[in-house]
């Protein structure tokens, strides 16, 4: 298989994890957890906020990035992977 | 990188695992150890002296066997998996002194149900990741396997869980920058995967001190 990201798009998709490592806390995450969706804002250790439904957890972490400024909203599904990401200005 | 550092990935390397594999690499090098994967693209013979190479240099194991059972009738089970853990415990009993302190985790959907096929695997650790939240699961059950063949202090795996899954939505993210699909993180090649995590979980560390 040819590799995906070589040469020049390597080195920029290397120096924007870098970056990218260093916490963004005006993100949101809703994810996944032990049977249950939980909300974490990003960089913290543990979940903010834990619902039985995916529709719960979202509907709170949109009603959080509105009153306090969280400018993204991440949704992961089963496997940790991105489903959606809502941006908040 | 050192014997005592390696540790041996024995798993399926097709697309559907690697929602897997991914988190089992994510922990691996967040523990502070080196994955060390066969690289699929070598010829039969090449590949297994390969992989023979890398169960002699590597100290830890991990095997998942979860594919030995075919899921539909007609279809063949994979033998790759068993064949190789076999490889590395025989490694263990006939090797050197340094091989016979390896340490293997034989991973599974089902926790007995490998005992079934194949015996004599006694003085293995056995851990088994169920059918549901398996990405949790596995990260839960080789950071509590670290605790006991490497050191007993490990970050909880419900934080190495959460930054997993922030590492996971940084590479999809920046990737989409380079107009990539989303879904092409599906098609990096291992030893790109493990480099872009190198990264980014050093420099995670580094900005969390």
């Amino acid at each position: 298989m040819a590799n995906l990201v070589t040469g020049q798009n390597k080195s920029r998709l290397t120096r924007s994890l870098v970056k990218a490592a260093k916490t963004n806390e005006k993100r949101l995450h809703v994810l996944p957890s032990k049977g249950k969706w939980g909300i974490k804002i990003e960089g913290a250790e543990r979940m903010f906020r834990v619902y039985v439904s995916k529709a719960s957890a979202l509907k709170v972490a949109k009603e959080r990035a509105h009153s306090h400024g969280n400018s993204m909203i991440i949704v992961h599904n089963k496997d940790g992977r991105i489903a959606s990401v809502s941006s908040y200005k | 990188m050192a014997f005592s550092k390696n540790v041996f990935i024995n798993c399926p390397f097709d697309n559907t695992y690697k929602r897997l594999l991914h988190p089992i690499i994510f922990t691996i090098i967040y523990s502070g150890l080196e994955p060390k994967i066969s690289k699929l693209e070598d010829s039969g013979s090449i590949r297994l002296k390969q992989i023979i190479k890398l169960i002699k240099e590597s100290k830890y194991s991990i095997h998942d066997l979860s594919r030995m059972k075919s899921k539909k009738s007609g279809e063949l089970a994979r033998f790759n998996m068993p064949f190789e853990l076999r490889l590395d415990l025989g490694t263990r009993g006939i090797g050197t002194s340094q091989l016979k302190k390896k340490k293997c985790l034989i991973l599974d959907v089902e926790r007995y149900r490998y005992q079934a096929a194949i015996s004599d695997m006694s003085g293995s650790d056995i851990a088994s990741y169920g059918k549901r939240n398996q990405v949790e699961k596995i990260i839960e059950k080789i950071r509590d396997w670290f605790t006991t063949v490497l050191n007993p202090i490990q970050p909880a795996s419900s934080m190495l869980y959460l930054e997993y899954s922030e590492f996971i939505s940084d590479l999809q993210i920046e990737l989409e920058e380079l107009s990539f699909n989303k879904d092409d993180i599906k098609k990096l090649t291992n030893s790109e995967y493990i480099h872009y995590t190198k990264k980014w979980i050093s420099n995670r560390k580094k900005s969390s001190i």
